[in-house]
């Protein structure tokens, strides 16, 4: 069945919602602008909170790192003392060591001479006078 | 009221708006409600799905109004925001049809000349074109835009439009034929 363009703009002529519509709009609107102040009002109460909720926890991260910072430290400086009062208690075990070395030998060495002299004492005359020459 | 006069009046209510005038906010609405809610009603055949429409687009346009700037971006934005729209919710509504247009006012009271059954065949067969035809037969036919302005709105190339658009009207042509020739067949 043909139709004309005019047959398509009269089925398509615009039609009004009827005077209603206007204050459904409206409405609508004062309604979501009364929430939204109710929001506004409540998220303005809540606001100083939100806005120190991140300074709370960057403080708080920043008061755990020090704190760890500072017990590092100290156990840095513990191990530290410990190290040295060993390496001293070491050194007083070497000195002491070197000392009784030294010592013993001193003991040998008198003996030996001792000996030596003894045994020298022992001798007939010309052996010694030939022990001297050598 | 001539179309100078229209434009000098709405750019005031649109000053008014913005100056926080809620009554002026009425008068826009009043002044163009009846291009929104066609251009859904039209689309989405379905006269209360069409009002929701027409009123989100509205509270839409109460946010965006500071970005308004003159009466042809009025009309041109609320023929976009419509549009776009119409299309979100006819995908929402995935093709389930609701034949509402028995509740809608004859048009052949409002045209006169024309024939009341076949303007009311023409709806129909319209509602079984796809979403984009659809919606460049309705902003040909019922908001007269040419194809620029149509390729403008709905952001296609001018050459597109037109060859949609006269492939549109074919299908109609072809569909109605169809559809009254099921009509003569089942009567005869």
């Amino acid at each position: 069945m043909p139709f004309s363009e005019d047959d398509l703009r009269a089925a398509l002529k615009r039609k009004d919602p009827g005077p209603e519509f206007t204050r459904k709009v409206m409405a609508q609107l004062s309604e979501r602008d009364a929430r939204n102040a109710g929001q506004q009002s409540r998220s303005g109460w809540r606001l100083p909170w939100l806005r120190l909720g991140p300074v709370l926890a960057a403080a708080a991260v920043i008061v755990m790192l020090l704190g760890g910072a500072w017990v590092g430290y100290q156990s840095y400086q513990q191990h530290q003392r410990e190290a040295q009062i060993r390496k001293h208690q070491q050194e007083l075990a070497e000195e002491q060591a070197r000392e009784q070395t030294i010592l013993a030998l001193r003991i040998t060495s008198e003996k030996l001479n001792y000996v030596l002299k003894k045994v020298n004492g022992a001798l007939p005359e010309d052996v010694r006078i030939r022990r001297q020459r050598l | 009221m001539s179309d100078g006069q229209q434009e000098v009046r709405m750019t005031e209510s649109l000053e008014r708006v913005a100056a926080g005038d809620a009554a002026a906010f009425a008068e826009i609405v009043g002044e163009h409600q009846s291009m929104v809610f066609s251009i859904a009603l039209h689309y989405l055949q379905d006269r209360s799905l069409a009002e929701d429409v027409a009123q989100e687009v509205f509270l839409e346009l109460y946010q965006n109004i500071q970005a308004i700037e003159s009466a042809d971006h009025l009309k041109f934005w609320l023929r976009r925001v419509a549009v776009h729209r119409c299309i979100d919710q006819g995908r929402r509504r995935n093709h389930r049809r609701e034949t509402a247009l028995d509740g809608l006012p004859e048009p052949a009271m409002e045209s006169g000349m024309a024939d009341p059954a076949l303007l009311g065949k023409l709806r129909q067969t319209l509602d079984g074109l796809p979403e984009k035809q659809r919606m460049i037969v309705i902003l040909r036919y019922q908001e007269d835009l040419g194809p620029a302005e149509i390729a403008e709105l709905l952001r296609m190339p001018v050459n597109t439009v037109k060859s949609t658009l006269h492939r549109s009207v074919e299908e109609l042509r072809k569909k109605l034929t169809r559809k009254l020739g099921e009509v003569r067949y089942a009567i005869f």
